[in-house]
């Protein structure tokens, strides 16, 4: 029990101002959330409402056991990224309890260009059932789409992660054992029929739920048939002809219903294989973060005083306090479940990278989860450390990382640049979920950085060539690098791309992480079998 | 003589309340039973009881030589017959005595002279006691009823003669009617207590009705426990009773008190009894002896701090009074109110069913026969509770009786609660401006059910409480935790309100509306949305378990709430609500649109037709029968309506699949 001491002086000008600007960074992400939430354009919700249908969301919401949080995946996704469509790219994701067990839902949201699937929407939905398969959560899906975006081929159709990669989960999950339960309340045609026709168990919504390969039009074309919709692919022929769907629903809320019984039938729900103790909150106000946060990126966050505000009590027991100062490793509790904390004080350096290593070994040995909190620009240069190995120390540091099977976690809470954000677990090493503050950027590396660097070869060529350029000319060269960097590092580009699960405010970071800290724990345990440490 | 063991003849409150005094009394109570109350309260708190018939009270609690034989059975030696039932019954009383047994009541002579109208009035006369001037004796002959009554002049009050408590009586006002009514009044007294006599009485208008509670030791020592006014009346039936009377004179109340005494000791009155007369401005008239225990004794109880039944006892057991007149005093102002299952929407007609729910309010006393879970029987009488308050003065117990009424909540079956309570605020009772009619000339206004402040406030919390209290409060689980995660979403900031969670709660009433609660904010603060998209604004907090803390506005409301699957129950400070929630997915699910085609199930042939076309069906019915794989098979109609298009006759070779009639909805659907 060690009680973290904060040395914030919450009364100074610093502090004041970082307040004030993290608290419009914040509202800007309500905007955008708020955009989110309401879906597809008024005139098509109206238009989905009068036929009887209801909202995906509210579809979602009566899905839920009443009372029960719902934390939403990846709903920033595909942000300014298609015309027309919100952020969340025609889709919702997310885990949810239905009859008192975890699921992962994915739903459609018709209300957004017919419920198309853009690139992003593929992706989010390969990621949904990614997070689903790890955490073993059976997937529900409520599916109303009208199938793959055309104009947008390229990044839906061939590649893996794509529309096909859909599929490919759903039967490597089934295997698994993992439940999947489609419910159809719109057309599903072609590639689409296949998501509930690969589920254990399908709902299909009378008159309004429709799967066929080809659509009446389609088989016109081809063979000449004429046949009606419900003949061809409707719920009655589909439930007492075909078998392909198994049960019969008269409109959604039945079809809810149907859904939350059959989830009530998966047997036996997991239950937790850690004891949690009691949550409580920080002895510091979770709010104050705000105020800690560096507004200039020059000027360094004290990310102590973040730990302090982050971890129940702000009870703190800290690994090798005085060994790789560099980066501060430990365990506390977040809303009563254990987590060892691996957060950046300074750049990394060969001792910081050999504790981190140590630590992730312990926290492997004990079975405790991991949490990054990304702020680093990255492993220390020069003669010095490379003569004491800091490649060496840095290979320890991720072979540690990327072999540990425990859960573990990202949040970019500063910037996060090069092989500090890769050993800080990026996204290639796989976190179960990664998430950024609104002020969280990550890039190869910083703009500035990157301008200079880009002008010094410049400036070397312009040597070679025997042409000199003015400080003016410099900065003109310079401008559009830095804007470019700007662009790439912030947190909604990395959200819009998938590249992290959610863009979460700091004060609402306790309540995700215990949501995905509770969901890992109750998976079954996975044995970690580290690479070769260079030595 | 001590008893040793008492057989209760009765059930219900009554017979509870008998057991306890006895128990604490170092006698041993068994208990009687029906069949029907096999399973009934009075069974399982006397502990020991013993079967004596059917259900039909006439089949057992009725039946002398059954009783007789229980108390054989378990060694009784003396039987308490409560009130109803065998209570009044000379024959039994003697049957008891003959058996060896003390009979709990006066003498079998005394239990015939006050069972006959006729003669009680006589014996009333004989004391120098005022009654209600009318034709001497009881009369059957039609002809001489009219004339005598046409002597009297209307109005004129017919009684049957082995009539009480308000049954077989009538009232006659209009010439018009005379003769019907007399008819009527002459066929129900021979009905309903097979005896065809009448008595004639003049009718006092706005009369009330007092009532002196007697004592007499049998040896004629007689004392009364002062009077109980039981003006409030519906049809004759008792509805609220208080004591003392308030509001008449002390004087008129002694020499009432005093010719009650009187008559007792001319008789040489043995046990409890009660003398009821008219009170009409300073006049007062004899009305009938209630010869047993009266329901409305605790009032009494509570006013002299005596409990009668132990004072019957020591009676029966032979050890006298044991108290002088001049011991007794009046101590505050007690009133009752009787709970029965009744519809006041059906002229308060007995209201049977389970008792889902039976929460009564504390700190006062309640004698009841029920509890949560059991059923009120067509068998007998359906009272559910007395509520009995005590306090310094009348105004404060009717405050009190009203407070604990709104605190009463009863589900599975109708009751008179709202009856109730609407009287014990009303202003014209507060100043016992009322006669024993007043009720019957104000029923609809009583009736009406009452108002709430702002029931959508209500509405709402109920809501908050089912979505907060379905929740564990600081659980380690997030998933369950209620302080920081019901509800929980990805917040928007402010007080931007989600879809939230939606409630379906059904009111006492029945009325369902669908409601959204508001995620959790900061201090408990939930918002609930209404049908109408109007939004309320609340702050829920459990302060104590069971105890919430709600705040509107500057209003803050403390309220206790129950919960239980399905029924939630909040004992506000405007009454006891119930709500039924139900999440919106409960309602859900299609009879709606259920197949309509009539389809051959195998290929075979059709062997009969069962219906014609344009025939109505229901969900069910055989449309036809077929032979197939050496089966005859019936092919049904799937929804109800009207069976049509029959496209097959006998003979019809048909496929798997296909479809061979249709059922079209008929139009009421």
């Amino acid at each position: 029990m060690t009680k973290m001491k904060s040395l914030l002086d919450t009364g100074s000008d610093d502090f004041r101002k970082n307040d004030v600007l993290y608290r419009e960074k914040v509202g800007e992400l309500h905007a955008l959330r708020l955009l989110q939430r309401v879906g597809g354009p008024e005139k098509a919700r109206e238009r989905h409402v009068s036929k009887g249908k209801i909202l995906p969301r509210e579809r979602v919401e009566r899905l839920l056991d009443p009372g029960t949080p719902f934390l939403e995946i990846g709903e920033l996704a595909g942000l300014n990224k298609y015309e027309g469509v919100p952020p969340g790219a025609g889709i919702i994701t997310g885990i949810g309890v239905i009859e008192g067990r975890q699921c992962m839902i994915i739903a459609n949201d018709a209300t957004v260009k017919g419920g198309t699937y853009f690139g992003m929407t593929c992706r989010k939905h390969v990621r949904a059932q990614k997070i689903a398969w790890k955490n073993r959560l059976p997937v529900i899906t409520l599916v109303d789409s009208g199938g793959a975006f055309l104009p947008e081929q390229a990044s839906i159709f061939p590649d893996e992660g794509q529309f096909g990669s859909i599929f490919h989960q759903q039967i490597g999950m089934s295997g698994d054992g993992v439940p999947q339960i489609a419910v159809v309340m719109g057309p599903c045609t072609a590639g689409g029929a296949y998501i509930p026709a690969l589920c254990d168990e399908v709902v299909i919504v009378r008159g309004q739920g429709f799967m066929y390969l080809g659509g009446p039009e389609l088989t016109f074309a081809a063979t000449g048939e004429k046949v009606d919709a419900e003949s061809l692919g409707g719920g009655k022929m589909h439930s007492s002809v075909s078998g392909v769907t198994d049960h019969l629903a008269e409109d959604d809320a039945h079809a809810l219903a149907i859904t939350r019984e059959i989830v009530s039938h998966l047997g036996e729900k997991p239950q937790p294989r850690k004891t949690p103790t009691s949550p409580r909150p920080p002895a510091y106000p979770v709010e104050e973060i705000y105020g800690v946060v560096s507004r200039d990126p020059r000027v360094p966050t004290d990310n102590r005083e973040i730990v302090a505000r982050l971890v129940d009590d702000s009870d703190f027991h800290e690994f090798k306090p005085l060994f790789g100062d560099t980066l501060m490793t430990g365990w506390g509790r977040i809303h009563g479940h254990e987590v060892g904390i691996l957060a950046n004080t300074g750049v990394l350096f060969v001792e910081a990278a050999l504790k981190a290593t140590h630590f992730i070994n312990l926290c492997v040995q004990r079975d405790i989860p991991l949490l990054f909190l990304a702020d680093v620009n990255g492993f220390m240069v020069g003669r010095d450390v490379e003569q004491m190995g800091i490649a060496k120390a840095g290979a320890k540091m991720i072979t540690a990382m990327s072999s540990a099977r425990v859960p573990k976690f990202t949040i970019i809470t500063g910037g996060s640049y090069g092989a500090g954000y890769l050993a800080m677990l990026g996204r290639p090493f796989q976190p179960d979920a990664m998430f950024a503050w609104p002020t969280g950027r990550s890039a190869i590396m910083g703009p500035e950085q990157a301008a200079s660097v880009l002008a010094q070869v410049r400036a070397q060529i312009n040597e070679r060539e025997g042409k000199k350029w003015t400080p003016e000319e410099e900065e003109t060269f310079k401008a559009p690098i830095r804007k470019e960097y700007e662009d790439f590092q912030g947190a909604y580009n990395f959200a819009s791309n998938l590249w992290i699960d959610s863009v979460i405010e700091p004060a609402e970071t306790r309540d995700v992480m215990a949501l995905m800290l509770d969901i890992a724990s109750r998976r079954p345990k996975v044995e970690t079998h580290f690479g070769v440490f260079r030595m | 003589m001590k008893i040793k063991t008492l057989l209760i003849a009765n059930r219900g409150e009554i017979a509870c309340r008998i057991a306890r005094t006895a128990r604490a009394s170092g006698i041993t109570p068994v208990g009687v039973h029906s069949q029907a109350d096999a399973n009934a309260l009075h069974v399982r708190e006397i502990g020991k009881s013993v079967c004596i018939g059917a259900g039909p009270a006439s089949e057992s609690y009725l039946k002398i030589d059954a009783v007789i034989a229980a108390a054989r059975s378990v060694g009784a030696d003396a039987i308490h017959p409560g009130y109803g039932f065998l209570a009044e019954n000379a024959d039994f009383a003697r049957a008891v005595e003959a058996a060896g047994m003390i009979f709990m009541g006066p003498t079998p002579e005394t239990l015939e002279r006050f069972g006959d109208k006729a003669s009680a009035k006589d014996a009333a006369v004989a004391a120098g006691i005022p009654v209600v001037s009318g034709a001497q004796g009881a009369r059957s002959n039609p002809q001489e009823i009219a004339q005598e009554v046409r002597k009297m002049g209307l109005p004129v009050l017919l009684k049957a003669v082995g009539g009480g408590g308000g049954r077989g009586q009538r009232l006659v006002t209009d010439e018009a009617t005379l003769v019907e009514d007399i008819e009527g009044a002459l066929r129900e007294a021979k009905s309903t207590f097979g005896s065809e006599g009448l008595l004639l009485e003049r009718f006092l208008p706005e009369a009330r009705h007092v009532e002196v509670q007697i004592a007499g030791d049998g040896k004629g020592h007689v004392v009364h426990l002062f009077e109980r006014d039981c003006t409030l009346q519906r049809r004759h039936q008792k509805v609220i009773e208080e004591a003392p009377a308030w509001g008449l004179p002390r004087t008129l109340l002694d020499e009432i008190a005093n010719d009650a005494v009187r008559l007792g000791e001319t008789l040489n009155y043995r046990g409890l009894g009660t003398v009821e007369f008219l009170v009409a401005g300073d006049e007062y008239f004899f009305l009938e002896v209630n010869p047993r225990i009266q329901v409305e004794h605790p009032v009494t109880e509570a006013i002299t701090g005596l409990d009668l039944v132990a004072l019957h006892l020591r009676i029966a057991e032979g050890a006298g009074l044991g108290l002088v007149q001049g011991d007794l005093r009046i101590n505050g102002h007690a009133v009752e109110a009787r709970l029965y299952a009744e519809d006041p929407a059906m002229q308060f007609a007995p209201s049977t069913g389970t008792l889902t729910t039976l929460s009564l309010p504390s700190g006062l006393r309640i004698d009841s026969g029920v509890e949560e879970g059991d059923a009120v029987t067509p068998y007998y009488d359906p009272m559910i509770a007395k509520l009995i308050v005590h306090a310094p003065d009348r105004e404060a117990a009717l405050a009190r009786l009203a407070t604990a009424l709104d605190h009463v909540a009863v589900e599975g079956v109708e009751t008179n609660c709202a009856f109730l309570t609407a009287l014990a605020r009303n202003p014209e009772f507060g100043q016992m401006q009322v006669h024993t009619r007043w009720i019957d000339g104000r029923l609809d206004a009583l009736t009406k059910p009452a108002q709430l402040s702002r029931p959508e406030r209500w509405k709402a919390a109920a809501a908050i409480l089912f979505v907060a209290t379905s929740r564990r409060d600081a659980d380690a689980d997030p998933w369950t935790n209620r302080d920081t995660f019901t509800g929980w979403r990805l917040g928007l900031g402010g007080d931007a309100v989600e879809a939230g969670q939606r409630v379906t709660l059904t009111d006492s009433a029945g009325a369902s509306e669908e409601l959204r609660v508001g995620p959790v904010k900061p201090g408990d603060k939930y918002t609930v949305i209404s049908e109408n998209g109007d939004a309320t604004m609340l702050t829920a907090r459990e302060i104590t378990p069971g105890r919430w803390r709600l705040s509107e506005g500057d209003t803050v409301l403390l309220i206790d709430a129950r919960l239980r699957v399905g029924v939630i129950e909040m004992d506000t400070p405007e009454g006891r609500l119930i709500f039924r929630p139900a999440t919106p997915l409960a309602f859900a699910g299609g009879d709606a649109a259920a197949d309509r085609a009539v389809v051959s199930p195998l290929t075979g042939m059709i062997v009969e037709i069962k219906v014609t076309d344009g025939q109505p069906v229901a969900a069910g019915d055989v449309i036809a029968v077929m032979e197939s794989m050496k089966m005859e098979i019936s092919i049904r109609a799937a929804a109800a309506g009207i069976a049509s298009n029959i496209s097959v006759s006998n003979g019809d070779m048909v496929d798997r699949g296909q479809v061979i009639a249709e059922i079209l909805p008929s139009e009421e659907q």
